[in-house]
This record gives structure tokens, C-alpha cells and sequence, in this order.
């Protein structure tokens, strides 16, 4: 009944807000995207480029397909900033933005981890680069490698990215390079250790508190095993507790060496990202 | 032969700095479990109980062995979780009877979770 007599009302009131209501324009779209990517909310930012992307006119195209794959790439969806990198790059009539392009691609690829296909397409291209971007490529190329865990190319490559005359920085370049950096504790050797003294390889890694749990367990079960032998015969002790000391000394020499993959692992980001600072420090 | 090359300083985009991006490449996303969870979320001391068992086995015997369990949520993390919803006699005889149907004869009866590549039994 209420709503009867309001109905007048709203009616006008909605049917002005029909006509005098207007969609959000193309630059609209944006300009808040824009604002978006500037906060930091760079999902967010995807969106309404894409929005806009969809909407947009011929001119606005290459512009927005760029800033969409920048939002694309700052926010972790690689595939899709690698798929509108690559359509930026393949229209770009410009050069060296074709290269920029490019490099960005070849970025997206190896956070993808996608080494062999990055290697090929960069060793494929034959754009003009300045000498920033030459520089970018090295260091690309050197990841890549280094990704793939050919150290010896990865070092040349980086090394590049150095100019001739700084020995210091090359030194420093040489020393992270190590063997102890990149290979580590070794998988191997722990799993190896593990299987012969349970606990040992954890210990190899760096894992102390798992080493010495991984040794009182089966010294445990080994203590009861002998216990149960005395007491009744090996055949008894065997078949009570063999399963069980088994399963625990194979769960640690298989823990050793992930342990040990992990640690290895750290080890070679931790000088990536040194190596990474090397070369872009001033 | 006259080549000319057109030179821009700057790409038309949100200029970010994908090299900055490349530097946690290798960076390592590691899960990691949360096994004093049902401890804080224990309800009386029973379930508290249960909860420091769970964290027990979880950290000092589960952790050592060989990855046995045909199912996810794993036996223990079932039990506990049935415990948490149903209480606690009515959880311990239902994480009892997933444990007698933990068997590597268990296929054709569950879902396959691919993402753990086990069985799918949650706490109905």
C-alpha cells in the first residue's frame, strides 16, 4: 500500500537518473587504472584496463594493451603478460620500444620458468637495443643459463653486464660463483649419509632439530628391536619391529635429501638475488 | 643501401622494473603447515588433549616418516579436524575409521585431489 503511493515518486526519480546517467568513457577507465597501478593494487589494475582494452578505439589500442601487460605482469599472472608483451612487440613500429617489449616478454618467461623457450626466442631476436637494454639482455640471458644450472655461461653472461675496467665488481662476481654457493649442501652426499647413519645427512644440510629427531627415532626402534631379540627371538623382533624401522629410516634419508634440494635451492636464490644487486648497484 | 632506426627513450606502459621483478625468480614459496593451529582453537581440555597429540606426532614422528597416507587431508589432520567439528568421541572413532580405510585399496571410491595427488576425504 505504502509502496503504491510512492510509486510517482520513484519513478521520476529513477527515470531521471536513466536519462541523465552516461557511462564511464575509455579514459575514465583508465585514469583509474592508472591510480590503481600507482597504489600498488596492480590486479585490480588488470581489470579495468582490460575493461578499457575491450572498449577502446584503434588509437587507444596500443597504449592500454602496454599498461594492461605492465598490470598483467606486476601482478603475478605471467601467461598473460607474456601474450600481450608479445602482441605489443609484434606491432611496435618503433624500435627500440620493440626491444623494450621484448625484454619484458623474455622477463615474463623466465617467471614462468619457461628457460629453453626464453633462451630461444632471445637468442632468435635481432632487434636494436641501447645500452641499457644490452645490458638488460646480458643479465637476462645469464639467468636464464643460470636457471638451467649452466653456471659457467651464466657467469659469462653476467660478467658482461660488467664493464671491463671494474675488477672490483668482477672479483665479487667470481667469488659468488663459488661452489658453495650454488651446489651446496649436496642432495646426493645427504641422502647417501642418511641412508648409512640415520639423522647424519639432515645434519649435513642444515637441519639439526630434524637430524637428531631422525636419529633418537631409529635408535629408538633399533633399541627396542635388540630388546625384543633377547627376550623373545630374532625372527619375533623382526616381524614387530623391522615395518616400523624401516619406514622411519627410509622417511629420513628421503627427508635428508629434499632437506638437503631445498637448502641448495635457498642457497642459489640467495646468490641470485646478490648477484642481481652486483650488477645493478651504482 | 640506407637503414634508419627509430629510437624512443621510453616504452608507452606503466614503465616497470621487470629486471627488480627477475630478482625473485628463484625465490622459494614454501607452505608451511600449521600444526598448533588446533591447539589455540581447542574448545575444553579434551580436545586440547587431542591437539597436543596431534602436535606431537605431527613434529616429532609424522615429519620422520616415508609420505604413507593414500589421502588428503592426511589420517591425523582428519581426526583432529573431526574432533573439532563432532567432538570429541564421535571425532576419534571417525579418524578411527578413516585409518582402517587408509589402504592403498582405496582408489575407485574417492576423488582424486591432483594438486596432492591423493584422495579426497575431507570431514563430511
Amino acid at each position: 500500500m505504502q509502496l503504491r503511493k510512492l510509486k510517482p515518486f520513484l519513478i521520476t526519480v529513477f527515470s531521471g537518473l536513466f536519462f541523465a546517467g552516461y557511462a564511464q568513457t575509455v579514459n575514465q577507465t583508465v585514469a583509474i587504472a592508472d591510480q590503481f597501478m600507482s597504489s600498488g593494487q596492480f590486479a585490480a589494475a588488470a581489470k579495468y584496463y582490460q575493461r578499457a582494452y575491450f572498449f577502446a578505439s584503434k588509437e587507444q589500442v596500443p597504449t592500454i594493451r602496454g599498461k594492461m601487460a605492465d598490470a598483467f605482469f606486476m601482478s603475478g599472472q605471467y601467461a598473460l603478460a607474456e601474450k600481450y608483451y608479445r602482441e605489443a612487440e609484434t606491432f611496435e613500429k618503433t624500435d627500440t620500444v620493440k626491444t623494450e617489449w621484448f625484454l619484458k616478454k623474455i622477463s615474463s618467461l623466465i617467471l614462468q620458468k619457461k628457460f629453453k623457450f626464453a633462451l630461444l626466442s632471445i637468442l632468435n631476436y635481432r632487434g636494436i637495443f641501447t645500452e641499457r637494454q644490452t645490458k638488460n639482455r646480458s643479465f637476462l640471458l645469464g639467468t636464464i643459463y643460470f636457471g638451467q644450472e649452466k653456471f659457467d655461461k651464466a657467469r659469462e653472461w653476467f660478467a658482461r653486464t660488467i664493464p671491463e675496467n671494474d675488477s672490483v665488481k668482477r672479483k665479487q662476481l667470481d667469488e659468488l660463483f663459488k661452489r658453495k654457493n650454488l651446489m651446496r649442501p649436496n642432495p646426493e652426499l645427504a641422502y647417501w649419509m642418511s641412508l648409512f647413519f640415520p639423522g647424519s645427512g639432515q645434519i649435513y644440510a642444515g637441519d639439526w632439530k630434524n637430524g637428531f629427531n631422525s636419529f633418537a627415532l631409529n635408535g629408538l626402534l633399533v633399541y627396542i628391536f635388540l630388546v625384543d631379540m633377547q627376550n623373545y627371538s630374532f625372527w619375533d623382533s623382526f616381524i614387530a619391529i623391522y615395518p616400523w624401522l624401516q619406514r622411519y629410516w627410509m622417511g629420513g634419508y628421503k627427508r635428508a635429501q629434499n632437506i638437503a634440494r631445498r637448502k641448495r635451492a635457498e642457497n642459489r636464490a640467495r646468490t641470485f638475488r646478490r648477484i642481481k644487486q652486483l650488477i645493478y648497484s651504482p | 643501401m640506407n637503414i634508419t632506426f627509430k629510437i624512443q627513450a621510453q616504452a608507452p606502459g606503466n614503465n616497470v622494473d621487470y629486471i627488480g621483478q627477475v630478482e625473485h625468480v628463484f625465490d622459494l614459496h614454501l607452505h608451511q603447515d600449521n600444526w598448533t593451529a588446533p591447539m589455540r582453537s581447542a574448545r575444553n581440555e579434551a580436545e586440547f588433549f587431542f591437539a597436543v597429540l596431534y602436535w606431537t606426532y605431527k613434529t616429532f614422528i609424522s615429519s620422520q616418516d616415508i609420505d604413507s597416507c593414500v589421502f588428503y587431508p592426511s589420517c591425523s589432520t582428519y581426526m583432529i579436524e573431526s574432533i573439532h567439528k563432532h567432538g570429541v568421541l564421535y571425532g576419534f572413532l571417525d579418524g578411527i575409521d578413516r585409518l582402517s580405510r587408509c589402504s592403498p585399496f582405496a582408489n575407485n571410491h574417492y576423488p582424486i585431489d591432483f594438486k596432492h595427488k591423493k584422495y579426497y576425504d575431507p570431514v563430511q
